[in-house]
């Protein structure tokens, strides 16, 4: 039964279009330690749900069904369809991250291991994958298109991004952001080059700044007074002139 | 902070400072013989006495000269361009309301320096207020010729005789006594 129910959304999944414009990045949902019966029943009907959801070509809808299947029953076949219509969807990275989780457990039956593996390998090969180099030591954060994906300490920083237009922003402490846009096709691979400024103290906090501010303050000021002095002072209109001490 | 607030004010109050002019109209002699020179100093106050500074003096050749005769009293002559000249006395610092002293001294060498300038004949002016601060003021002395003698005694020139631009009247205060230059 769960074999033909994983094979039915396979085939859904396999004949869905790709979407261009793909929703936020899913988080895949931990697996539940034990399921009660009633979470089963539901888990149940969210799966049968999303099938016909994904029979109507509806992927995105499905895709929340199969997560709320997967959250409640940790089954794998719920985890497969969730591969399957994200892969559908385009999402190809987390569909490669849905499939690699899949393929960890120990309880797949051959005939979905096969499928996982086949599919896993498609979708790998269509991930972007993007090379971060010249970024100092430290924990890095990197959002991709406004999302967290994560702190990073090993270098180069790898991502797994789908193909598209993407914004991605590195923070690391004591630096500027460096901030990246740019579009990624399929199956690419792409090293891009950070160059981070470090985040030197405010100038406002530069005591020769205010030196030569209050210094020229003063200049400007005795400037001005002796024009104006000028300007105030009678000239003499005949000469010769005798100035008294 | 406070200081450069001191400091910023004083600067400021320091542009306020302005100065008064006097233009003292002299019309000097025809030459007389070996003296052809007239040395004009003035200083502040009212004593002759002591050594003038020769910063504040001017040199001026004595020339020939047309005068009525007898010639109309000074306030009143039209003076001779080729015999007068007008010196502007600066003043700023707190001598304005002092009065002012005016020495004339008639001399073979310009500076009054010849051996026998040590005997030079001389004619004194005090001007009893002679400059009102931010104004220009007019005074005029008349000499008609050079004087044989010492005169030691100062011819005084009234308040009330220095004019102010605005004052256009025989004299130069009005009926309450405040002169034409004050406000």
């Amino acid at each position: 039964m769960r074999a033909r129910i994983a094979r039915s959304a396979f085939a859904a999944a396999l004949g869905a279009l790709v979407l261009s414009a793909a929703p936020g990045r899913a988080q895949l949902p931990d697996p539940p330690e034990r399921t009660s019966e009633t979470d089963s029943a539901r888990a149940r009907d969210a799966f049968v749900h999303g099938m016909e959801l994904a029979r109507e070509s509806r992927f995105a809808d499905a895709l929340e069904e199969f997560l709320r299947s997967y959250e409640l029953s940790g089954s794998p076949v719920a985890l497969f369809n969730v591969a399957s219509t994200l892969r559908s969807l385009g999402r190809v990275s987390e569909a490669q991250e849905a499939f690699d989780r899949l393929l960890a457990m120990e309880d797949l039956d051959d005939a979905m291991r096969r499928a996982a593996s086949e599919h896993r390998a498609d979708v790998a090969a269509r991930v972007a994958r993007v090379q971060i180099e010249g970024v100092p030591a430290g924990s890095a954060r990197v959002a991709a298109d406004g999302r967290e994906r994560g702190s990073f300490t090993s270098r180069p920083i790898e991502l797994a991004l789908d193909p598209g237009e993407h914004a991605l922003e590195l923070r690391l402490d004591g630096h500027l952001p460096w901030r990246w846009r740019g579009p990624l096709d399929e199956g690419s691979q792409v090293s891009l080059s950070a160059r981070l400024a470090p985040i030197t103290g405010s100038i406002l906090e530069e005591p020769a700044l205010w030196i030569v501010v209050v210094a020229s303050a003063v200049a400007g000021l005795v400037i001005a007074s002796v024009a104006i002095d000028q300007s105030l002072q009678l000239g003499a209109r005949t000469s010769p002139v005798v100035v008294l001490p | 902070m406070r200081r450069i607030t001191i400091i910023l004010a004083a600067i400021a109050a320091s542009a306020c400072t302005r100065n008064a002019i006097l233009e003292l109209e002299l019309e000097l002699p025809e030459a007389a013989g070996p003296v052809r020179f007239a040395l004009v100093e003035v200083r502040s106050g009212e004593s002759f006495d002591g050594a003038w500074s020769p910063e504040s003096a001017q040199s001026f050749a004595l020339t020939t000269c047309q005068r009525a005769s007898p010639p109309p009293t000074c306030p009143d002559r039209t003076l001779d361009p080729s015999c007068s000249q007008v010196i502007s006395v600066v003043t700023g610092g707190g001598a304005i309301e002092a009065p002012l002293a005016v020495r004339i001294r008639f001399c073979r060498d310009p500076r009054c320096a010849a051996t026998e300038d040590a005997a030079a004949t001389e004619r004194r002016f005090v001007i009893e207020r002679a400059f009102y601060l931010g104004r220009y003021t007019q005074a005029r002395a008349c000499i008609d010729v050079v004087p044989v003698t010492p005169a030691l005694d100062p011819i005084r020139i009234d308040r009330c005789d220095v004019r102010c631009r605005d004052g256009v009247a025989g004299m130069y205060c009005r009926l309450d006594g405040t002169h034409f230059c004050e406000e």
